[in-house]
């Protein structure tokens, strides 16, 4: 299934500070220049989505895997998708105009390139947020429960994943949506995620800091506000 | 044979193959192509339902058969390709069909976008190419979405065997693919480029791919072929949603259309196939009447040229000393600003020139056509006498450009049509040849007569040509200002091409030179110019075109005059600078203010002086607050913009003068190969220029050879790599290494999300930098 969204707006001034390694109340003076980011992410971004729905196998040990019998290691997603017999497999872009005008802001202004740059960042969490609802409406059964979404990459789960995802969704295909040699996703502002499906009620399990490889130098840690800390148990 | 075929019926093609290996119980894996060799019993009973069904073209089963796609599969490029190629053979040999070569996307993406560079997409077609030629029919390239990699795959095509090549591109209901190009840009390009026919396929089923098609039969005089998907797809199943009986319904508009052939992609079998065989019988492909429109193009952007058209010519190093600089110095962002601003302006073409003595001209044209594509859409001419930095542009330039220029010699018109032709560039003709300029208007136009010729000769049409019949300056040559404008009005109307000025040349040697250069202008607007070169920063001269526009009649509804005029109230030129102390306008990212204040204190100062003395301070009263918290990064980056804005002050100023640069020392920044994240590196590089250092960027995804020669070239002294991810680590250590082995005094600095002092340390590194303001730390200890 894939499908366009329609982009929305606005997006969240928390956010962008924090991607900004600035305090909230900054986004009053960067109103301005947040605005302008909008205005151009609605106008550039052409947000697409595809995903589908896969059961999962859980073999001897710490053996898990989904669909054509693709491996998923590493304990934070064994976690997460602890009680579940399927997964929905997740991409979302917000399409090549975003990268382009990234780019045209990196060449006049550096300032607002970076604003920009967290803009998007946000934007794409929004839109992936959006088709998480889609996927979970199109594909979850009655009586059916899920979990949040969690990303090749994200605390333990390897990043080599995304070579698996991306051609099991067909997604340069389907969404325009690419990983390069370096596992890189291209479009840039894109998102890849598995969602745990249950017949019981199911509470994922975000990975703290204690997976995570920038635990030692992240700045947002040593600040008390970790990226997913609030939300994992 | 698209072109034998055209006239007399409809050609059938094939439908869906991954249908087909669903259906077979083959389906899910993820490298269908591989069949060809372990099943291919099965892959050629699939070639003979189609062929059974009612179709004369069969795709090979090598949509995904190229090696990025294979790697790990267990067969080569050339293994798989040859036995689909044969499987469909055993097909269509006995039953009278035509096997297609089918060339489908790579899977990765092509820079910008990507990290894949042209030539290896180049490179990675030409295999298939060369593996499956013999034995085709013809080669198919089908279901892209990225121009930039059809002009790769149809190249490798056109440069790698004799078939015909056909190229079928795929929308979305929009009417442009995913990197959002247009079936008009389309188009353009691939006629330029001379493929044997076009089409749309996948994606969309018949309904939604009409309006598209009717625009691209409209936009081409090749054949058109159409392959749709079954519907849509279901949200749920994902299985395709209309019967044969409704798709075959669906086609009948197609008949009518000027399409020459037509079948099925996903979701549609042999059943499909069979009706829309029958249905095709007995009819008669349309012919189309196709306006010849003279039309320059990037993906994105298509520039028809009706009416007064403005090719900015500021990317030009001709009398321009900061443009020279930057050429000598490899500084790309100047030439991108200068690209910008024109566009921003109101340029609508972009002239390229980068012959400077000192500067490998075919190399920088190639580099400075890649860059400008990356940040803008505007249509390129470029602009050059030498045959071979033509080429270069011309090849890896994303869509169709025009080529500034043959004139009427012989040798000239002989060593640049062919490349023209070759990459469907338009051409400029000026009105000179060995003899010199003539001065008569009926000369000039016997000289445009033998270009015109020329260019028949050689296959360019009318439409693709744009005579120049010369400006000459009005101080040395009154009298001939009068003979040009008479010469394009002859041009015009004698040749039935397009024509094109260099319009401020007029004014050399005289005072007031702007009022002379519109005009001018507007005169030449009155003949009947189409192609303006002009500055288009220069307020007076746009205002000139607009005026044209209006007073001529020649733009709908004078749409650009109104737009910029209709509010009456115009933006009044920014209010002189507050009084304030450039330290204050820095601090707090004033730009305007830091331009003026930088402006005023130079008149006082020397420009040492006023690095030293001001900017540096303010620079770093901005770093200790905000490594105190007193200030954020969105600040700190304001203010590092309004510092580069004073920094720029002075150096035009040193230019001007002709005095040595102020420059601490040059440092090379990159982000390491396989990495395309830049917003730390370029963070880096602004403020390291703050702090008076010259910084040469070399951008993202570089590869160590390029690093090491580049220090190389300039005797660099300190190296500053980022990388942001754990996949791109190995690069930074490669160019590390290399950088050892052929420059061990030059110093390395690292950065980025993953890395820690301790790998830093690990990987050969000298120094960890943390942020910016730890880099210029480095850079004084280093450089001083």
């Amino acid at each position: 299934m894939r499908a366009n969204l329609h982009f929305s707006l606005p997006l969240d001034r928390r956010e962008i500070c924090r991607y900004l390694s600035c305090p909230a109340e900054e986004a009053d003076r960067l109103e301005g220049e947040i605005a302008r980011a909008e205005r151009e992410l609605a106008e550039r971004a052409a947000a697409r989505c595809t995903f589908a729905r896969f059961p999962l196998v859980w073999g001897e040990g710490d053996a898990l895997t989904f669909g054509p019998q693709i491996p998923l290691e590493g304990g934070d997603i064994r976690r997460h998708l602890s009680g579940c017999s399927a997964v929905i497999l997740l991409a979302v872009t917000l399409g090549s105009g975003v990268d382009e005008l990234l780019r045209r802001a990196a060449a006049l202004d550096l300032a607002y390139s970076v604003l920009l740059d967290a803009a998007a960042s946000v934007a794409a969490e929004q839109a992936a947020a959006l088709a998480e609802r889609q996927a979970e409406a199109a594909l979850c059964r009655a009586g059916e429960y899920h979990t949040g979404r969690f990303s090749p990459g994200y605390g333990d789960l390897p990043l080599e994943l995304q070579r698996r995802v991306i051609p099991l969704l067909d997604a340069p295909r389907r969404i325009g949506l690419a990983v390069t040699n370096s596992l890189i996703l291209t479009p840039r502002k894109s998102v890849t995620a598995l969602i745990g499906v249950a017949d019981h009620p199911v509470a994922g399990w975000l990975a703290g800091c204690d997976s995570c490889r920038l635990r030692e130098k992240c700045e947002w840690r040593k600040r008390g506000m970790p990226c997913g800390g609030e939300k994992s148990k | 044979m698209a072109e034998k075929r055209a006239n007399d019926r409809f050609l059938i093609l094939d439908g869906g193959m991954g249908t087909m290996l669903q259906r077979a119980g083959l389906g899910g894996g993820e490298r269908p192509e591989v069949l060809s060799v372990t099943k291919p019993d099965k892959i050629t009973a699939i070639h003979a339902a189609y062929l059974d069904a009612g179709a004369e073209v069969v795709y090979t089963n090598t949509f995904g058969a190229n090696r990025l796609k294979l790697e790990g599969c267990g067969y080569t490029v050339a293994q798989v390709v040859r036995a689909a190629v044969e499987n469909a053979r055993a097909a269509a040999d006995p039953r009278g069909g035509r096997v297609a070569l089918d060339i489908g996307p790579l899977g990765e993406l092509l820079e910008p976008a990507g990290t894949l560079r042209f030539e290896e997409a180049y490179d990675l077609f030409a295999k298939i190419v060369r593996a499956g030629a013999e034995g085709a029919d013809l080669v198919v390239i089908e279901t892209m979405t990225d121009l930039y990699e059809v002009k790769a795959a149809l190249l490798a095509a056109k440069e790698n065997c004799s078939l015909p090549v056909w190229v079928s591109m795929t929308f979305e209901e929009s009417g442009r693919t995913f990197t959002g190009c247009s079936a008009e840009a389309m188009a353009a390009t691939l006629e330029g480029l001379q493929a044997d026919a076009v089409g749309i396929n996948c994606s969309l089923g018949p309904v939604e791919i009409l309006p598209i098609a009717q625009r691209l039969c409209e936009a081409t005089s090749l054949p058109v072929f159409i392959k749709p998907n079954a519907g849509l797809p279901d949200p749920e199943t994902s299985s395709y949603d209309i019967t044969p009986e409704k798709f075959c319904a669906q086609m009948l508009p197609y008949f009518e259309l000027g399409a020459f052939a037509v079948g099925g992609c996903c979701g549609t079998t042999p059943e499909y196939i069979r009706r829309l065989a029958d249905a095709a019988a007995g009819r008669i492909p349309r012919e189309r009447e196709v306006k010849h429109r003279s039309v320059v193009c990037t993906p994105t952007l298509v520039q028809q040229i009706e009416g007064l058209t403005v090719v900015g010519e500021r990317i030009n190093p001709t009398g321009k000393k900061r443009f020279k600089q930057a050429l000598l110095d490899g500084d790309m962002d100047y030439i991108l600003t200068q690209a910008l601003s024109q566009q921003e302006a109101g340029a609508q073409i972009l002239d390229v020139n980068v012959g400077l003595p000192g500067v490998d001209e075919p190399a920088m044209m190639e580099r400075v056509v890649k860059s400008i594509q990356t940040v803008c859409d505007l249509p390129l001419q470029l602009d050059s006498s030498n045959p071979e930095a033509l080429e270069r542009g011309l090849r890896v330039y994303n869509g169709k450009p025009i080529v500034n220029s043959v004139n009427g010699e012989q040798k000239v018109l002989d060593a640049v049509l062919p490349l023209c032709r070759k990459y469907g560039a338009a051409v400029v003709g000026l009105t000179l040849d060995e003899e010199g300029l003539p001065l008569k208007a009926e000369e000039r136009l016997a000289v445009a007569r033998r270009i015109v010729a020329a260019c028949d000769a050689e296959g360019i049409p009318r439409e693709d040509i744009y005579i120049d019949c010369l400006t000459l300056t009005a101080s040395a040559q009154q009298k001939e200002v009068a003979e040009t404008l008479r010469a394009v009005r002859m041009v015009k109307e004698t040749l039935g091409v397009r024509t094109v000025l260099g319009v401020s040349n007029i004014s050399f040697g005289l005072p007031n030179r702007e009022l002379l250069n519109h005009s001018f202008l507007t005169m030449a607007a009155a003949a009947g110019l189409d192609l303006a070169i002009i500055n288009p920063n220069i307020p007076s001269m746009m205002d000139a075109v607009r005026a044209a526009d209006l007073l001529l009649c020649r733009a709908k509804k004078a749409k650009r005059y109104l737009e910029v005029y209709a509010d009456a109230a115009r933006p009044q030129p920014a209010a002189p600078a507050q009084e304030m102390r450039i330290e204050d306008a820095i601090y707090r990212g004033l730009k305007a203010e830091a331009r003026s204040c930088a402006q005023a204190l130079l008149a006082r100062m020397g420009e040492l002086a006023l690095i030293n003395e001001k900017l540096i301070p303010a620079l770093d009263r901005v770093g200790a607050d905000f490594e105190t918290g007193r200030l954020f990064l969105p600040q700190l980056l304001q203010a590092a913009g309004a510092a580069q804005v004073a920094f720029d002050v002075v150096k035009q100023e040193i230019l001007a003068r002709g005095k040595p640069p102020v420059s601490k020392g040059r440092i090379l920044v990159a982000t390491v190969k396989g990495d395309i994240h830049d917003i730390g590196k370029n963070i880096v590089k602004v403020i390291l220029e703050n702090y008076g250092y010259e910084v040469t960027d070399l951008g993202k995804d570089v590869p160590p050879e390029r690093i090491v020669a580049e220090v190389e070239k300039r005797g660099i002294r300190l190296v500053g790599l980022s990388a942001l991810m754990t996949t791109t680590l190995p690069s930074m250590e490669e160019t590390i290494r290399q950088l050892r082995k052929t420059r061990p005094f030059c110093k390395i600095f690292v950065g980025g999300a993953v890395l820690t002092p301790e790998y830093a340390k690990r990987i050969g590194a000298d120094y960890y930098a943390k942020d910016a303001k730890q880099s210029v730390d480095i850079a004084k200890e280093v450089l001083g």
